[in-house]
This record gives C-alpha cells, structure tokens and sequence, in this order.
C-alpha cells in the first residue's frame, strides 16, 4: 500500500472489494465513430464553426489577417479597460496596439473585475458545437470570464472538426492547470425560465475569426 | 439541512405529493417547465444525432459501465495522477468525514479573529453530506453563486431540481426575497434580477478565501476534474479564492479525457437542449508557478456516501447516473408532485432510486428503503425515464426491485400483500378464479348504477371498499355486467357447430 | 398456424367487448383478408392472469408462478395476440427476469414472448395487413382520438395505434397533444397514490376533450378503465374503446355503442369525498366535450 494514507487505502480497498462483488458485464470502452455525427463529411469547418457559435448566441466577424487591427480597433472603440490575455505573441502585440491606453497589466487577477474587455486568443476550436478552447497555459486565468465582454481572436485552421478532435488531435490542450470550453455568452434561466445572458460571466463574446 | 430535502424520518410522501397537486402555481411552473425541456431535448438529439440517438447512448451506458467495473484501477490511477499535478487528494466514508476534511482544511487556512468566507459553485453532493450547515456552524460563511441556488439560499428554501433546482419558485418570490435580503429595489423582471444577483456575488468572488464546487467527471488518466456550468461561475469561484476544494462522488470517475465526448455530448443536450454547457471547465491541479490567478491549493475529496455499497449491489448501474435531469423532466408524476415531495436532493425517477441507498454507507443496506419506504411505490412504470437516460438507466426496473426489498421485509401494506397473495392463489386455479370474476360481475350488478357504455351493459361502482377505496375517490369504476366474453364465445361456437 | 387469445382477466372484467371485437377482427382478416382457410381463433379456458400485479408489486415469486402457467397455457400455439398493450408487454419485457438464464423455464418465457402480441401489432407487423384493406364500406368520419399504453413503449409500439386507424379509415383520427405522457393509471400506483394519478388522467381527459373527439381509443384496458371511470364520475360524454373495438366498429362488425356519460342518475364530480386534481371548481356535468382536466 501507499503512503496515503490510512483513508484513501482504506477506500480503495473498499471499492477493490465492491467492484469484485458484482460480474463485470462491460470488458471493454466501446470505440463510437456513431459520437461524430454532427460534423461528419463537412469540409468547410470555418463555416460551420461560425454558423454553430452564433446559433448558441455569440457573435462573430470573418476576416482576411490584413483586416485584423482594424477589426480590432474597431471592437475597442469606446470600450474602457481592456486586458489582453494572448499566447501568440504576434497576436498579443497587435491586440494590445488595438487597446491603446486603455490596456490593463495582464499580471494582476484581480484587476480583471474592473476590465469591460478581455481579448483573448484561443487553444483551438471546434465546428460541431461552435466553441472555443481556451487555458490557462500563457494566458492570465479567467480574462475570458470575468469582464463582461469577451473577443476571441481565432484562426481558421485551428478549428477542429469534433470535441473527439480535441481529446484525440490536441491532448496537450489539457496539460493546463485549467482549461475551458466555451459555448455560448454566460446563460441562466433559473428565474421562469427566461433566458438571461451575463449572469457570472461575458453577456456578449465576439469571435474574430481570421482566414 | 433543510427539511424540504432532508425530512425527519421515516418520510411520508403522501401528504407532500397530495399537497403539491393541489398547488395550482406548482402545477403551471413545474408542469410547463419539464413539458418544455423534455419536447426540446427530443427536438435537438433529433436534429443532431437522428437515428445514431440510441446508439450514442449506448456507447454511453458500456463506456460509464466499464468505469464502474474498473473503479478500483480508474480511482487508483486518479488518485496518483491527481497528486503529480499538485493536489491533494482526501477520502470519506460519510457524509460527515467528508465535512469534517473541509473544515480541517479550512483551519489551517483561517485567520485569528476573522470569519471566513467561501464561494461555492453548483453540487448535488455537498447538498447530499450537509456541507453548509456545517461551514456555518464552523462560522464560515457560503455564498451560492448558482443564480437559481443562491435565490433559494437567501429565501430558505432548497432545490426541487437536479438541473434548474429553482423550478418550482417564481421571480415575485425572488423579488421579494431581494428586496428582504439584499436591500435591493423592486423588480419582477428576470435580466434586473439576475444583474441584481450578478452585482452582489462580485465583490464576494473577490475576497473569499475558499472555493468549492462539485465536479461532473473525474478523469483519471489526467487527474483531473470535468465542472460543466452555463453561468461561468465555476471558474470564478476556482479562480479567485487561494483554497478550492472539489467534493465529489466517486461514481464520477471516467477513464479519461480519451472517453469524454459522449457524455459532454449527451449531457446538456439531455439536461438543457444544449449542445454543450457554455462553460465545460477543466481542472488539473493548483496554479501553475508563474501563473497569475487560480487556487494555491486544490483539494479532491472523494465521497462514498453510500455508493461503495450500491457497487456492491445489483443496483451498480445506478451509479453510471450522470445527474441530466432528464428523467425528472419526462417523468409524469414529478411534473405533478415536484421535487420538494421526494423529501431528497434527488428528486423524480433517479431520486426515488437512489435516495434509499444513501443510507447505506452506515451499514445498514435497508435503513433507506425503510425511512422512504414510499419512493419506489411512487411511480406508475410508465417507462418515460429509461427511455429519456442518456445512459439508459432502467430505472423502472429497479423501482420494480425496490418493491419486492419492501414487501420482503414487511415494509409494504400488509393487507394489500394479502390480496396480491389470494389474486396468484386464484389464478392458479381457473375455475375458481373465473367463479371469482363473476361474483364481482354479481356484486356490480346488484350495487352498481346502470347505464350503457359502448353498447355493453355496465354497472358503475361508486364507492368500492379495501384498495378499491383509492380507484372510487374520484372515479367510477365500470364492470361488465352482460353477458361474458366466455359465455358470447362459447355461444358462437355452439351455433357454428363448435368446428369453425 | 394456431392463434390463441389472451384475454387479461383485466379484460375478461371490465372489457368483454374489447376481447369480442378482437376475436371478430382476427376472424375477418383471417378469413377475408388472407383468406386462410381453417384457422381459427382459439381460446386457451384455462387462462386467468398474466401476473403483472404480482411482478409490479413486489412479488415476483408469486408472477413466476402465473408466468409458468401462461407458457403452458399458450404452449401448443403459434402465436398468442392481446388487445391489452400492458399485459402483452409483461410477457414479451419482463418475465425474462424472473427466471435464471438457461433454465427451462427462462427457455419458455423467451419463447412465449417471441409469439406474443398486441391486436394492431399482431395485423401490422405479423399477419402485414395493410390497414387500408381494412376499411369499412361506410368508412366513419366522426373524430377520434388515441392513448397508447405507455408499456408499448419498450416494444418500440408506442404512438402506432393512430396511424394504423388513420388508414384503416376507422374515423377522423385527431393528434392527442402531450400524447407521450402517461394517463396516470399505474395499476395500484392509481389507488396508491390517487390524486397523482388522478391529476395525470385529468390532464389526459383535457387533452383529449381539446381534440374534440367523443371516442378515445385506448390501448390497455387499465389505462382505459382509469380515464372511462374519470369521465364517468365526471359526467363527461367520451366513449372509451379499444383498438379492436375501433376497427370491429369501422368493419361493420360491432355496432357503435353509446357514450358513457350525460346519465342523469350519475353523481357528478363535485362528490365532497372526491378531490379534483387541484381543480375544485367546476365538475363538468354532462357537457360534451369538455372534460375538467386538472391542467390549470
């Protein structure tokens, strides 16, 4: 045994018991091509990544690289403080020129309640259900939760066809000490059932997606 | 703990279930609600999956099934990778243990002289071990941030839902309740409410000093934690305060990130009519040196509870539940009772399943089948349930099983017994059982009122006794007086000469 | 072949004309439709009840005794058809169960269920009669509406009984809202637990009062007992048939009965003892049409 502890021992005994008490009746993890269906045979993932993500209720721009700044620019217009949280440094320099003054140090958690913007860009994609991958591996934690609006730079070839995709193509993506999957703008409906956006989270999440 | 989910045993559900179906407003909310979500969850596994629906969950079923059969390897394997990224892993026997692990990690963190405070996303199981009541007889003070469970924490109420726990509650209680707790202004209109409810948890997020939360799955080849939310308050309750603990059931454990996609496909689908949550958040050890913001410490506590012994059992694929609420919303007498009648924080079919075994962790398997000895008896095997469970749970099958445990040990009406008993008695013996049938034709004939029901000849019983007594209290029970079935065939027969 | 009714002494009680007009169907397709010459219905005297309140009531020793039984009973046939869905999908679900797999007594109950059938099953995916074969020469346009029993879910028949009637021309065959939710019945859960149920076949009865059919057709004859007698105390007019009944009537061999309320004798709902499903009101008293569900 371990040096555990007596408890977490005293548990796996327990369960190494239980589990024999019973037959096995599933000996192995069924394979299921069947898990794919929604992207299946599409080609053109871009598209159907920005038809899913703004069926469930986010907003996004296509752009060519060189429309990019101005894009940006424009999204900032008017916004108040803006913290750019980017692993791709390129893509981080040119969001933070986008910021202007209006940027916030990206080393400071708590600073994030007062930002209106966190700009981020993201791990990868995904067509299916329209989301966005995001960790914490080279970005300050949570800069995509915590303003109230969220833009999500990402690149047409980071779109992956399947959340299969995600586990199978880019395990990496969950070494993060965190990692999140976004679907949506932050939702409720726990009061009658109406729909309301914002509650914890972005009530609005742009997606810029580039190519 | 709340009485609502956590009644002085043994439970009575009856006066509960006639109370809630004389509850107009219950009636409306509840009825509309699970009407709505179960016609959409049909609506978007149609449009997405068609046909390939049923197998998707069968892959679910074998592959939750497989962890279940493994759990011993998956909860080793857990445990280590868990502790190489960092955290600490803790286990419990009991509801209580669990508890007392929080609160010893809790004092190691406190302050002299201040009270602590903790923010606290979305958990079946810190409902199910009475983690609040005991943080805040410890002075530590909880803030639900689930919108739907924070408004029931600030009006003493308790969830009646595994997925939308305040269902049966409407926005003029929360709006009163605000009013009352929060000193806010006014307003029935949900978007006000929520950014009422959104303004008060900021500052709170800001300056707890622990987090918790529950988890959807366990992952153990990475060591990780699955926590699926729609209001992102997940993440900010992990990411703020310096101490987060994850309580969770052990039933959680998937192989890994390598098995995921059915069930994060099957879940919100089930549950909401979503594609996935809006935040499906991975958790894999504290913060990371160098990184800015998240939990210096990150706590696992496994949980028995109870479900070490319903491993053990017949009932193990209970456990492969992934709390969907879908068979709460397809289910016929939940729409009509609520969940508050179940007297558990597992309310509907899977409630009335599962509760009785929670019991079990104390040893005795039949402690929880005799303090809610009526659970199993409320359903009527209609069957919604299995067919809704993304991982094909039959739970009608095991409401049928728990009926037999009771009637083996005497927990069920004796004197129904007895007339089940003198049914088989009869049955067995055909002339008997049809003299049987034409005494109550008899008695209906004599008794009964008259008239003509689809052109065969009907007595109406008003008022029946025994059993009966339940069937005649609002209806009519309607036997057959004229001539038999037996006695019109074997007329034809006669008269066609017996050789047809 | 050799066809054997099961009568479901639920049936052989409250539904003698349900079991006629299955007898009468199977004898007109039999003989008019495929025209096979010498066979017959038959009916198995020594068959009593199926066990289906042992099994759902805890005592399954006592149903595999009854389901012992039935395998006998049914043995020399070839296939055994019911107009009652909920015991039909005991023998084919749930007698498996009762019995260790490889026994010979799990042997017959495996054989028992793969010959067991409901009426409109038995036509559709047995015999195939293609239901427009099956009109009448007046064919009835008065408008009906159907309630499946929730136990044809398991057998994948759940929801085929109005499409079958549709073409059968068995009357204007309206859509029932909300048709998947049970009517409440149950078995004893219905005098377990009576308001719940009660409540549940209000609803029901609302739904179909909605559809503005007089005739529901049900397909178990609990769950037409349940909504009959709901009606009934009710004084609601809705004539509660089964499936064969709906098609006997259609082919001519069954009159059209009466509806079972408007009977100025009948008490009506507003019995004090009665609790109303939440609706305390109004009980209906003989209107048409209008039952007093218990949906608010």
């Amino acid at each position: 045994m371990s040096a555990r502890g007596p408890a977490i021992d005293a548990l796996l005994a327990r369960v190494r018991e239980a589990v024999r008490a019973q037959a096995v009746t599933v000996a192995a993890v069924p394979a299921h091509t069947v898990v794919r269906r929604i992207a299946r045979d599409q080609a053109d993932l871009a598209s159907l990544f920005a038809a899913k993500a703004q069926s469930v209720g986010m907003r996004v721009t296509r752009v060519t690289d060189a429309q990019l700044d101005a894009t940006l620019a424009k999204l900032l217009e008017s916004r108040a403080m803006t913290v750019v949280a980017m692993r791709d440094p390129s893509l981080a320099a040119r969001a933070n020129a986008a910021a202007g003054a209006r940027l916030a140090p990206n080393n400071n958690d708590d600073l994030l309640f007062d930002c209106e913007v966190g700009i981020t860009d993201v791990d990868c994609a995904i067509a299916e259900s329209g989301s966005l991958v995001i960790s914490t591996n080279g970005r300050i934690r949570n800069a995509w939760v915590t303003p109230p609006i969220h833009i999500a730079v990402v690149r047409a070839a980071q779109v992956l066809a399947d959340l299969v995709d995600l586990f199978e193509l880019r395990p990496d993506t969950l070494d993060a000490a965190s990692t999140t999957i976004i679907t949506g703008p932050s939702k409720t409906a726990d009061i009658e059932g109406v729909l309301v956006t914002g509650v914890h989270g972005p009530a609005e999440v742009e997606i810029v997606l580039v190519g | 703990m709340n009485p609502l989910i956590a009644p002085p045993l043994p439970f009575d559900m009856k006066p509960r279930a006639r109370d809630a179906v004389r509850d107009l407003k219950l009636q409306q909310f509840v009825g509309n609600a699970t009407h709505l979500k179960d016609t959409q969850r049909g609506g978007i596994f149609g449009r997405d999956f068609g046909h390939d629906y049923d197998e998707l969950r069968t892959v679910a079923r074998d592959t939750k099934q497989y962890a279940l059969d493994h759990l011993d390897e998956l909860l080793e394997r857990f445990i280590t990778n868990a502790e190489k990224s960092g955290a600490k892993v803790h286990a419990a026997t009991t509801g209580r243990e669990a508890c007392e692990i929080a609160l010893n990690i809790a004092r190691a963190h406190g302050a002299q002289g201040r009270a602590m405070s903790c923010v606290k996303s979305k958990s079946m199981v810190t409902e199910e071990i009475g983690l609040l009541p005991a943080f805040e007889a410890a002075g530590i003070k909880t803030l639900e941030t689930d919108l739907g469970e924070f408004i029931l924490q600030i009006d003493g109420d308790a969830p009646s839902h595994i997925v939308t726990p305040m269902i049966h509650k409407d926005r003029v209680a929360t709006a009163k309740s605000f009013v009352r707790e929060l000193g806010a202004r006014y307003t029935e209109d949900p978007t006000e409410l929520t950014m009422i409810a959104r303004a008060h948890m900021r500052g709170l997020y800001r300056t707890a000093d622990l987090g918790v939360s529950g988890a959807n799955f366990l992952l153990a080849d990475e060591g990780a934690a699955v926590i699926c939310t729609n209001e992102g308050n997940f993440d900010l309750s992990v990411g703020g305060p310096p101490v987060h603990i994850v309580f969770v059931g052990i039933e959680k454990l998937i192989r890994g990130a390598c098995d995921l996609a059915p069930f994060l496909k099957l879940l919100a689908r089930s549950g909401t009519a979503q594609p996935l949550t809006v935040y499906t958040s991975f958790v894999r050890g504290p913060r990371r040196v160098g990184e800015h913001g998240g939990p210096k410490e990150l706590h696992f506590v496994l949980v028995d509870a109870g479900r070490v012994g319903v491993l053990a059992s017949e009932k193990r694929d209970l456990l492969r539940c992934i709390r969907c609420g879908a068979c709460l919303n397809a289910c016929p007498v939940y729409r009509k009772v609520g969940g508050h009648s179940y007297g558990s924080m597992y309310a509907g079919p899977i409630g009335a399943v599962l509760t009785p075994e929670l019991e079990r962790a104390q040893g005795n398997t039949d402690a929880g089948l005799a303090n809610y000895a009526d659970l199993p008896r409320a359903s009527s095997l209609c069957g919604a349930c299995y067919e809704a469970c993304p991982v094909k749970i039959d739970i009608p099958k095991f409401l049928m099983h728990d009926r037999a445990r009771l009637r083996e040990r005497g927990l069920s009406p004796k004197s129904e017994g007895h007339m089940l008993k003198l049914w088989r008695w009869l049955a067995e013996r055909p002339a008997m059982f049809r003299f049987a049938i034409r005494a109550v034709r008899l008695h209906a004939r004599m008794l009964g009122s008259k008239d003509a029901r689809s052109g065969a000849e009907h007595s109406w019983i008003k008022s029946a006794p025994g059993p009966g007594a339940g069937w005649t209290q609002s209806r009519d029970l309607g036997i057959a007086t004229g001539e038999s079935f037996r006695e019109w065939f074997a007329r034809r027969d006669n008269k066609s000469g017996g050789g047809r | 072949m050799r066809i054997a009714l099961f009568t479901t002494c639920l049936a052989e009680a409250l539904a003698p004309r349900a079991l006629k007009a299955t007898v009468l169907v199977l004898e007109h397709v039999l003989e008019h439709v495929l025209e096979h010459e010498g066979v017959t219905v038959e009916l198995p005297a020594a068959q009593t009840c199926c066990g289906q309140p042992m099994l759902s009531n805890g005592l399954p020793a006592d149903a595999a005794i009854l389901a012992r039984r039935m395998c006998e009973i049914f043995a020399p046939y070839n296939a055994v058809v019911t107009p009652s869905g909920s015991c039909c999908s005991v023998v084919r679900e749930k007698y498996e169960a009762l019995f260790a797999r490889g026994s010979a007594d799990h042997k017959a109950v495996v054989a028992l269920a793969a010959k067991t059938f409901e009426l409109i099953e038995f036509l559709e995916t047995q015999l195939k009669i293609d239901p427009a074969t099956l009109r009448g020469k007046t064919p009835s346009a008065a408008p009906i509406t159907c309630h499946d029993a929730c136990h044809l879910r398991g057998i994948h028949r759940h929801g085929s009984t109005a499409p079958y009637l549709t073409r059968a021309c068995c009357g204007d065959v309206r859509e029932l809202p909300d048709a998947a939710q049970c009517c409440g019945f149950g078995g004893m859960f219905s005098t377990q637990f009576p308001e719940v149920s009660t409540a549940l076949g209000e609803e029901k009865l609302a739904h179909v009062a909605s559809t503005g059919a007089a005739t529901l057709v049900a397909s178990d004859t609990g769950c037409a007992a349940h909504l009959a007698g709901l009606a009934h105390r009710k004084n609601v007019a809705l004539r509660v048939i089964s499936p064969a009944e709906a098609l006997a009537e259609s082919l001519g061999l069954l009159e059209t009965g009466a509806p079972n309320g408007g009977n100025p004798g009948a008490p009506n709902g507003g019995n004090p003892g009665a609790p109303n499903g939440g609706n305390p009101g109004a009980p209906n008293g003989g209107n048409p049409g209008a039952p007093n569900g218990g949906k608010p």
